[in-house]
């Protein structure tokens, strides 16, 4: 093999990569060539320098975390013992329910909970009855309720008017009293014309005689 | 026996218990990796604040993506293979706004004096010499170089990650390096 060939064997040699085999012939051919000899002992050197140059370097900061409880690896989400747990107790919590649902109609404990279900304890029907009952009675207090208020309503209604129907009453009178002073009023005022007319005006120009010309 | 702490528990345990659904898990992994990612990034976008962010787009899309590694045991590969893609396509947009070759172009390559403790190099002088050849190399053999000595991964990982054979990397590693060393043997 030519020194040529061997160039990149000397590197591999160096970096301590090259096989056993391999660097078993390459050490005899440094035997007896010095050029190759002279390039390996400069990659040593190379090498030494090199390895001390490159070191980790000082972050500006850490990297941002994931978060421990919202980031979850979305490939196992579903999978986790603790999704499974999770939804597990989600459908037992909604199963429990419904048997106290059916329990709060009246229908009273069952022996089983495979009983319940065979009883259909919670069918639509059902609470659909539930939902009519609730709701009449519902309508029922309603309109008692609205009944007393319009009673009350009423009542006020009857004491305002009669309260009003007194102050017109009142304001009529003091109006009649007002017309009956002015009427008397106006005939005095006619008596004292006349004894005027009778007392200190001339003869012709009394009523029916007439004046002569 | 007391259980081990799961910050201390392998990468590929805390993988199967992310695919379990542990959120807490992923979180380790994060607070293991994120410095190494970071810095993988900065190496080879040369910009800290885009590689801040790309460093959090790579968990992101880590977290998104877990289901689909096959084997546990290789997360840190597929990581920096998660890494490696992001930050590709980040610079694809950021040299194509520039209108610049990608291929052949050099590109930014961090200062190390930013970054490092000047105490551990043996003077600025070679430090700054490796910074310069290292951005005069093309991106991909760069990389190959920032992926073996910092993160030491073998070829086979490499050519998993940069998603090509492992002739092909050993040649662009070999290229790199011969490169690196003919530049500093002139300087």
């Amino acid at each position: 093999m030519a020194c040529i060939e061997w160039k990149e064997k000397l590197m591999e040699y160096a970096m301590k990569e090259l096989p056993s085999n391999e660097a078993r012939e390459l050490e005899l051919h440094l035997e007896t060539c010095t050029q190759c000899a002279l390039a390996l002992k400069e990659f040593s050197e190379l090498h030494g320098v090199m390895s001390q140059h490159f070191t980790d370097l000082e972050m500006p900061s850490h990297l941002v975390l994931l978060p421990e409880r919202t980031a979850r690896a979305p490939w196992k989400f579903f999978s986790t013992p603790w999704a499974a747990a999770a939804w597990g107790g989600a459908f037992a919590a909604i199963f429990v329910a419904g048997l106290l649902l059916g329990g709060l109609l009246g229908r009273g404990p069952s022996s089983s909970l495979h009983e319940q279900v065979a009883k259909n304890a919670v069918s639509r029907a059902d609470i659909e009855a539930m939902v009519a009952q609730e709701v009449s009675a519902k309508l029922t207090e309603q309109k008692v309720e609205f009944k007393e208020q319009n009673e009350k309503l009423a009542e006020s209604l009857r004491q305002e008017q009669t309260k009003n129907l007194g102050q017109i009453a009142h304001q009529m009178q003091g109006l009649e009293l007002a017309q009956s002073a002015v009427w008397k009023e106006t005939q005095q005022q006619n008596e004292f014309v006349g004894y005027i007319a009778r007392n200190y005006l001339p003869p012709t120009s009394q009523p029916g005689g007439g004046l002569r010309r | 026996m007391a259980a081990t702490p799961i910050s201390d528990r392998p990468d590929a345990s805390l993988v199967r218990d992310v695919l379990a659904g542990s959120v807490e898990a992923f979180n380790v992994l994060v607070r293991r990796w994120e410095r190494r990612v970071y810095s993988y990034l900065v190496y080879l976008t040369g910009h800290p604040e885009d590689a801040f962010d790309l460093s959090q787009e790579v968990f992101i899309s880590a977290y998104a993506n877990i289901g689909r590694l096959r084997r546990p045991e290789v997360f840190r590969q597929w990581l920096f293979q998660i890494a490696h893609n992001t930050a590709y396509s980040h610079l694809r947009t950021e040299k194509s706004k520039a209108d610049v070759t990608f291929e052949t172009d050099t590109h930014d390559v961090p200062s190390s004096s930013q970054f490092m403790d000047g105490s551990q190099w043996e003077s600025a002088e070679s430090k700054l010499l490796v910074d310069k050849a290292l951005a005069a190399l093309p991106l991909e053999q760069h990389e190959a170089i920032v992926l073996k000595f910092y993160q030491g991964f073998n070829f086979d990982e490499i050519a998993e990650i940069q998603s090509c054979p492992v002739s092909t990397i050993k040649t662009r590693f070999y290229a790199g390096l011969d490169q690196l060393r003919k530049i500093m043997k002139s300087e």
